[in-house]
């Protein structure tokens, strides 16, 4: 162990009870994707970027969202916040405390995104308008969703600054954007996503462009920022090592559609997806000391040649004849887990539910 | 053929393969004071030899790379390639002896021509670098050979970078690189724009070649568990200061410099089981204002007074070991040997999958 | 706050922004290859046409376009259709023949002030410093008239003939060329492609004709396809001046300038001037839809 990690307790009943902050339901997630499917226009006709994603997430929780670029990691974030290109066609449902997000008209959605629901993306530059003064840019967000008077935002601004560990709030709101390094830039965006006290936070790789020491500092962030104040986190990677440290629970994307979700110590520590164990296998601390990694071969699909049947069956070892034509099925397995692998080649042989064939 | 290449002997027999000693760069800035990126570096890459180079954003990592190859001038200090002082590159061009120093970038998209088939670049690197100027046959089996070399196969040279992915633009850069018949390549950040399983993909194959066809290879990255993988030494910077520097194994065990140390355990590894990295507070420091004594010590969780006013000096903590820190101490002559170490498991603390 | 029991199914009708609407707009329009976009059809059909009437003027013009031979300044009539000027010539056989000058020296120009104007640009983005200064305070000092004047003012000072006006339009177009090409090779040329070429030993030269030329040949031929038509103004232009073609050469420029003088007569001037008209719209046109298939941020470059 070393020396300086903290370790969160993951079996308890949840966060602090009674913090402050945004009051979800007190029952029922905080938010529920339900076989979520959006298909783009491309040059080459209508695709289906994102094929019947489901999950959802409690209060307090982080949920991590892993899987290679073009897996729809992004798509999926972007529509709780009715952020889809021009000309996506969405299907399933999504739910935001109890409330259909794919319905909603533009003003309706307008109050949910930026009020309760915050997005920070992977590149702070675009959160942050390069031209005006922090404390302009954080104060308008929070008058605009809050009718806070101007004392009220900026003290507020203030306050989250303090949050996010900026030295000296007052003089961060007086500069520009370019005069922070890249990791300041990243809380300050973070500072922003949190002033209007969103119930959730969309992380979209929110430390892939940073390095590992400022990346260490967001993600402790963002953990103190559920159990202080109980916000609900998606956190969306490629970085495995980001989601065991951070997330409760993940949910592994491939192609579009889902290849395994549970907790993050089940998923991880016994993958059961041949996908999630080629790219546990492919980490460089998991092959003999000397010995190559093991990568898995081939490259990720695109949205172009999406492979019939189960995604991944043109890189799997295990790929049987079905697997080439037949899309797998996400099946329930217990301790809240789920797969989509008709093969199941790492599954235990006493739950019996490795032969089963589905049609 | 790479006859003529050679044809240049090294100047210094013996010399190491490529030498960065003590070098400063600076940038000038329009209506600013120049940056000074990197401040008295020194490394050296043996033959057949992979050196890590780690470092947070913006600590001089790319620019200490580019002046190893020639493409920016220190303004002290030297850069020599097999003994010979490295001429940086103007309008001519590059000298054939080195053009078997080469380089690979972070972006595989911006590094391939856009609007060239990738064979063509590759055989252009072949008649370039190593000078073989082929006629068609045998140019066509020298680019299937290459990209073979480099897992792609050879039917694909007819194609534009834009139809590859990230990971199989990154092989096709290495293959034009290795078209050029190189003895030391310099890769700044060559995995850190792909995706998760072609990082491994691409740290593999550059960790191979250095193996098979003993080059040498400085592996800049800011991926320490990869460093820790594929590199037998590791050179680590901090703020333009090469602050330790050593063989990768013991560097990992029992860390001399307490930046070291907080950059490996800032690592989030996967099996943490929720356990969360350390954070070391603070930012990079304004390069236009670099603090006094130890550059490290605003944010240093071991600082001493006397930190704030001496510049440390380098300390061989063991043959080819060293650290810049004034807590640095030499290992008794009996625990130098990698893995070896007393309490390696305990510092590191990192249990192996 | 109630929950939607239906799952929307159908696309979902409050999803996209403002923002997202334009962009379907933008996204169709540069989806769409050029040969389906109407105007640009329209436009290769028109070119199409004079190219034809060029390369065919002596089948197709009814009479020689110099012969004086019928009755002086008649209207439009099946006999003549376009009509008659002051020395008895046949319009249409005028108009016909004219195709053949204006088109080729409009092509020959702007093939000349490209290859002029790219190289110098080129030469001046990639090597920078002094030949920098030199070329492009050269294309300001060009810039800063307006084209028609300095124009007229070479062409005068060189003498008034055709070939002349030719060397004068070539002498004011070169410039944004130039500009256009040192733009885009400032950009690449820090690029790592180019720096990778550098270090296998590629030459100044060889990396701009191997390496830069495939990438800003797009845009320079989308310029060089919008400016055919500034170029046939231009050289009509000075020809209506009197300072191009010379009586009693069958040029539209000089036939306008020719319908100027005799006002009342419509027929003269009128229609050499819609053969003017209709090859410059129809170049920019075509040039117009070139610059929608390149990617945004060139076609910003190219102005517009
Ligand atoms: N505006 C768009 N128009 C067309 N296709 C799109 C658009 N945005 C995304 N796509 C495609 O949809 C698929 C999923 O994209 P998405 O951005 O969600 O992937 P991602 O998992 O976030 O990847 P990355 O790790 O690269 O960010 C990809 O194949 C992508 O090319
Ligand atoms: N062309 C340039 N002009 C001016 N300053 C520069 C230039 N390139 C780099 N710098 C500065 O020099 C310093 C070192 O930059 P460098 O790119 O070498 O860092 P790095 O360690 O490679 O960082 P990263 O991990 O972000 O790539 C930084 O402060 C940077 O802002
Ligand atoms: S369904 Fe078949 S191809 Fe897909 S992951 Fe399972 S075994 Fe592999
Ligand atoms: S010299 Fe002092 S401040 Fe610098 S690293 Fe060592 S202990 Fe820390
Ligand atoms: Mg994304
Ligand atoms: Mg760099």
């Amino acid at each position: 162990m070393s020396a300086s990690g903290d370790v969160v307790d993951r079996a308890g009943t949840g966060p602090t009870a009674g913090t402050a902050g945004p009051a979800a339901p007190a029952q029922g997630p905080v938010l529920e994707v339900e076989g979520l499917t959006i298909s783009l226009r491309t040059a080459r006709g209508l695709r289906r970027a994102v094929d019947g994603i489901s999950f959802s997430i409690d209060r307090a929780e982080i949920l991590g969202i892993a899987g290679e670029s073009g897996s729809g990691k992004t798509l999926t974030a972007l529509s709780v916040l009715g952020l889809l290109p021009g000309g996506a066609r969405t299907g399933g449902s999504v739910r935001f405390q109890g409330r259909e997000l794919l319905t909603l008209n533009r003003r309706q959605l307008r109050e949910v995104r930026g009020k309760q629901v915050a997005l920070v993306s992977q590149d702070p530059s675009t959160a942050l308008h390069p031209l005006l003064r922090v404390e302009v840019q954080m104060t308008e967000h929070v008058r605009a969703h809050l009718g806070f008077t101007h004392d009220q935002a900026r003290a507020r601004a203030v306050e989250m600054l303090e949050a996010v560990r900026i030295p000296d709030p007052e003089a961060a709101l007086a500069a520009h954007p370019h005069q922070f390094s890249g990791g300041m830039r990243q809380r300050i965006a973070i500072a922003m996503a949190l002033a209007c006290e969103p119930a959730l936070i969309l992380a979209d790789e929110p430390t892939t462009a940073l390095d590992v020491t400022v990346q260490a500092g967001i993600l402790r962030l963002l953990d103190r920022l559920r159990r202080e104040r109980g916000v609900s986190v998606m956190i969306i990677t490629h970085d495995l090592g980001v989601l065991s440290s951070v997330a409760d629970r993940i949910c592994v994307l491939y192609g579009g559609r889902m290849a395994e979700y549970g907790r993050t110590g089940d998923v991880l520590g016994a993958p059961r997806h041949p996908y999630t164990q080629g790219l546990m296998r492919s980490l460089p601390g998991a092959s003999e000391e000397g010995a190559p990694m093991v990568p898995i071969q081939g490259s990720p699909p695109s949205l172009d040649d999406m492979p019939a049947g189960c995604a991944f069956h043109p890189r799997c070892e295990h790929a049987r004849e079905r697997c080439r034509t037949v899309v797998p099925s996400l099946r329930t397995l217990p301790g809240g887990r789920g797969l989509a692998c008709d093969v199941d080649p790492f599954g235990q042989a006493d739950e019996g539910v490795a032969g089963m064939e589905r049609p | 053929m790479s006859g003529d290449r050679r044809a240049v002997p090294p100047a210094v027999p013996g010399a190491p393969l490529l030498e960065v000693e003590a070098i400063d760069v600076s940038y000038a800035r329009h209506g600013h004071s120049p940056v000074r990126a990197v401040t008295g570096a020194s490394l050296t890459v043996g033959p057949g030899e992979v050196v890590g180079l780690v470092g947070e954003s913006g600590c001089g990592k790319s620019t200490l790379g580019r002046a190893a190859v020639g493409l920016v001038a220190p303004s002290a200090g030297q850069v020599r390639y097999r003994g010979r002082p490295v001429e940086v590159l103007a309008r001519g061009a590059r000298p054939r002896w080195l053009r078997s120093l080469q380089m690979v970038f972070q972006d595989p998209y911006a590094s391939l021509n856009p609007r060239r088939r990738v064979g063509r670049q590759i055989a252009d690197a072949a008649a370039l670098g190593a000078g073989a100027a082929l006629d068609g046959k045998a140019s066509s089996d020298r680019v299937g050979e290459l990209l073979d070399r480099v897992g792609l196969s050879p039917g694909v040279a007819q194609r534009y970078p834009h139809e590859f992915s990230g990971g199989q633009c990154q092989r096709i850069a290495i293959a034009r690189a290795l078209a050029a018949q190189p003895d030391c390549i310099v890769a700044d950040e060559p995995i850190s724009a792909l995706d998760a399983s072609a990082q491994a993909q691409i740290a593999n194959l550059l960790a191979g070649i250095a193996a098979q066809s003993g080059l040498g290879m400085l592996f800049i990255s800011h991926d320490l568990s990869v460093v820790r993988k594929i590199a037998d030494r590791t050179v680590v910077m901090y703020f333009g200061r090469v602050v330790e520097s050593g063989p990768t194994a013991p560097v990992w065990a029992r860390p001399a410099h307490p930046y070291t140390r907080a950059l490996i355990n800032a690592v989030p590894r996967a099996g943490a089981g929720g356990t969360l990295p350390a954070e070391l507070p603070g930012d990079v420091p304004d390069p236009a204002r670099p603090p006094a004594g130890c550059r490290f010590h605003p944010r240093c969780p071991e600082v001493m007074d006397s930190c704030r006013t001496t510049d440390p000096p380098g300390v061989d903590i063991a043959p080819g070991w060293q650290s810049v820190c004034l807590r640095a101490q030499p290992l008794p002559a009996t625990t130098t040997g990698a893995g070896e170490v007393p309490g390696a498991a305990e510092v590191a603390g990192r249990p192996e999958a | 706050m109630s929950t939607t029991g239906a799952l929307p199914l159908e696309p979902a009708p409050g999803l996209g922004g403002e923002q997202a609407e334009t962009l379907t707009r933008q996204d169709r329009a540069a989806l769409r290859p050029p040969w389906r976009q109407p105007l640009a059809l329209v436009g290769g059909g028109i070119i199409l046409f004079w190219a034809v009437v060029a390369i065919f003027a002596p089948l197709l013009a009814p009479h020689p376009p110099n012969l004086e031979f019928g009755p002086i300044l008649a209207p439009p009539s099946a006999a003549y259709p376009l009509g008659t000027d002051e020395l008895g010539r046949d319009v249409l056989s005028r108009v016909i023949f004219g195709a053949r000058l204006s088109l080729p020296l409009a092509a020959l120009l702007v093939v000349a002030a490209m290859s002029i104007g790219s190289l110098l640009g080129a030469v001046a983005g990639y090597f920078g410093g002094l030949v920098d200064a030199i070329f492009m305070r050269l294309a300001d000092l060009v810039l800063a008239f307006p084209g028609i004047i300095l124009a007229l003012a070479v062409a005068a000072a060189l003498g008034a003939n055709l070939v002349n006006a030719v060397i004068a339009v070539i002498v004011v177009d070169w410039p944004q060329y130039a500009r256009l090409a040192r733009s885009m090779v400032l950009g690449a040329r820090s690029s790592e492609y180019v720096t990778s070429a550098r270090l296998l030993g590629s030459s100044g030269w060889r990396t701009m004709w191997v390496e830069l030329r495939p990438n800003i040949a797009g845009p320079i031929l989308v310029l060089g396809a919008l400016d055919m038509g500034n170029a046939v103004i231009l050289l009509s232009g000075l020809s209506f001046l009197g300072l191009g073609a010379q009586p009693p050469t069958a040029e539209w420029g000089a036939m306008v300038s020719e319908g100027v003088a005799n006002f009342f007569n419509y027929w003269i001037g009128l229609f050499p001037g819609l053969a003017i008209l209709t090859v410059v719209l129809a170049f920019n046109f075509v040039g117009d839809a070139l610059r929608d298939i390149l990617d945004p941020r060139t076609a910003r470059m190219l102005g517009k």
